[in-house]
């Protein structure tokens, strides 16, 4: 794929550099995108700018390379609490969405309900139809569609299987991609460019329509002054300051990176940087007799809904032979032992719509992130360890290394009933934090939240945040398309003021 | 200490968490270019554990039980005490990924997971 004209790669910047705009986009990922693309439709200039690269070669084959290029701290970031907590990010043009799993959920109408309950405020801000009617264009430039069986593979065959013996609901994964070729790498970056990622779409668009883009350019500081924004002071990594004028600015920089640059731009106004929630995953892995090698086959494409309603959702997991190798259970020749044949081995995993917060905090302009589970989410691990064991004997398993500290491993299938004794200690599991919300709240109340039902912050005019920052709370279910679909309300607000 | 020599620690801490599988293609673990993007990518406290766990497997524990991380059994005890410590388990973990992470990275072994054995 070929950067089109628009982009600058601030790795060429050394000098520095002074633009003018109508708008300034900080983030190029799924909610920096929408807003860039539909407000540039709109025949506003848009500047966005994006602290990661702009990639167009096709992804490294190792995970490690891929992971180096792609990922926040190689995908090391950490949520420090007790345990610390993988927090995983990408970070290039795109944001997350080209190295995510490509999982489509609309917004679902009871968390909306849930969202207007707490502050009725929202219902004008927030009207379910018009969410729908954004959903539906979203998901058509996407190309939104179910996991096509002929690129399932084993790993997502066997998911349904299991589901179907314990009477589960489940389905095929509803995925954003066009020609999917069932590669398995969607972690890595899609090596068939099949992925309609937002660099590829709404990036591209915003493009098209004009607007600029500068990757490799990591925004600073919001500028504003005497209750009014005025724009974007940044770094270049080619050394060069870069300041975006603008009298609009979109924050669209993700619940870590944006509270920490509104703290780092002296708006300490509200609980910014609070409340920072996500979905912990758990996984299980289990041997099968014949090979399955979960390399191969879409990503992700198959979800037990089932338990939705009880904070547990279960997908397939479609991970690299590395990050395999590096779940299973135990150490040293044991370990080599269950690595010699790991392409009998899968691993599926369980995203809990967790009541624990967390903070995001500023240090020299950089986050720091604190998040603890709450009793309540280790309980759901347990249980979501439990039912992850369950699927996998019943779709033919011979055992099960369920990845928990106090439980013997391998397990087989009449041992299943020891994890009903597993510790309801947090550090008991290897947990990783995916999806975040809620550190820039939308509400009514300008001492409870960040910014106002019309996405505008409460003391600054003029200044937006367009990204999952401003959820009221958690989902339960993958939050791309409501993200996109929020942002592209956010974009029409914009433009109505 | 050099670069080289604790990069040839951090690999032999690896080899003893992951040794290399029956069937397998032996890995270089101490691949400086590796060791390279690690160090260029990998966050502080990535790097500290990987560091401080190396030390402990293919340094201090080794020496005190009078064990040889080349053989199973020497693996073995070290192994047990690293994990019996206060943080033990956690360095074992983050070692076992990056031992994953540096093992698979080989296009040897990237070649015999697509093809089988030669």
């Amino acid at each position: 794929m070929i950067a089109p004209a628009g982009h600058l790669d601030g790795g060429t910047v050394g000098q520095p550099l002074r633009i003018s705009a109508d708008v300034a986009v900080v983030g190029s990922g799924p909610a920096g995108a929408v807003v860039a693309a539909r407000l540039a439709a709109a025949g506003a200039r848009v500047v966005i700018l994006e602290a990661g690269p702009w990639l167009t070669d096709p992804p490294p084959l190792s995970a490690f390379g891929a992971m180096a290029e792609r990922y926040v701290g190689m995908g090391a970031q950490v949520a420090w609490g007790r345990p610390p907590v993988p927090v995983v990010q990408g970070r290039m043009v795109g944001g997350s969405s080209p190295i995510n799993g490509a999982i489509c959920w609309r917004l679902p109408q009871d968390v909306h309900a849930a969202w207007l309950a707490r502050d009725p405020a929202l219902a004008e801000a927030l009207p379910w139809g018009e969410l729908e009617r954004l959903t539906d264009e979203v998901e058509a430039r996407l190309n939104v569609q179910s996991t096509d069986p002929a690129v399932a593979g084993a790993k997502n065959r066997l998911m349904a299987r299991g589901a179907d013996a314990l009477g589960l609901a489940h389905r095929p994964i509803r995925r954003n991609v066009r020609g999917c070729v069932g590669s398995g790498r969607c972690l890595q970056g899609c090596p068939s460019g099949a992925k309609q990622s937002v660099d590829r779409t709404y990036v591209a668009d915003a493009l098209v329509a004009g607007a600029q883009l500068i990757s490799r350019c990591a925004a600073r500081r919001v500028l504003w002054a005497k209750g009014r924004a005025g724009g974007v002071a940044a770094q270049a990594e080619g050394g060069g300051a870069v300041t975006v004028d603008a009298p609009t600015v979109v924050v669209a920089a993700s619940a870590i990176h944006t509270p920490a640059l509104l703290l780092a731009s002296g708006l300490r106004h509200g609980p910014v940087g609070r409340h920072l929630q996500g979905h912990p995953g758990v996984s299980v892995a289990g041997r099968f007799r014949e090979p399955v090698r979960m390399w191969e086959g879409a990503t992700q494409g198959h979800e037990v809904t089932g338990l939705r309603d009880q904070g547990l959702k279960f997908e397939t997991l479609g991970f690299g032979p590395a990050i395999l190798a590096s779940r299973l259970d135990g150490y040293g020749d044991a370990l080599a032992e269950q690595v010699a044949d790991l392409d009998h081995w899968l691993d599926w995993g369980v995203a809990v719509r967790a009541r624990g917060e967390g903070r995001v905090r500023s240090w020299r302009g950089r986050p720091v992130i604190t998040w603890q589970a709450h009793p309540e989410d280790v309980r759901r691990y347990r249980q979501g360890v439990k039912v992850l064991a369950e699927l996998m004997f019943a779709a033919g398993a011979q055992a099960v290394s369920p990845g928990v500290t106090g439980l013997p491993s391998p397990l087989t299938r009449d041992q299943v009933g020891l994890i009903d004794g597993a510790p309801l200690k947090a550090s008991a599991y290897k947990a990783a934090i995916t999806h975040l919300f809620g550190t820039c709240r939308m509400g009514s109340d300008p001492t409870a939240s960040v910014v106002g039902p019309d996405f505008q912050h409460h003391r600054v005019a003029g200044l937006y945040v367009a990204d999952s920052s401003v959820f009221p709370s958690n989902l339960g279910v993958n939050p791309q398309i409501p993200i996109m679909a929020l942002a592209a309300r956010c974009a029409d607000r914009v433009l109505a003021a | 200490m050099s670069p080289g020599r604790g990069s040839a620690r951090r690999a032999a801490a690896l080899r003893a968490v992951l040794p290399t599988p029956a069937g397998h293609p032996a890995r270089a673990l101490d691949d400086p270019s590796f060791w390279a993007s690690f160090d260029a990518h990998a966050p502080a406290h990535l790097r500290l554990a990987t560091s401080l766990g190396a030390g402990l497997l293919a340094g201090v524990l080794p020496w005190l039980l009078r064990a040889d991380l080349a053989k199973p059994d020497g693996r073995t005890r070290v192994l047990a005490a690293t994990a019996r410590l206060p943080g033990g388990a956690a360095l074992l973990e983050v070692l076992k990924v990056v031992a994953a992470f540096a093992a698979f990275d080989d296009p040897a072994v990237q070649a015999h997971l697509r093809e089988g054995p030669p």
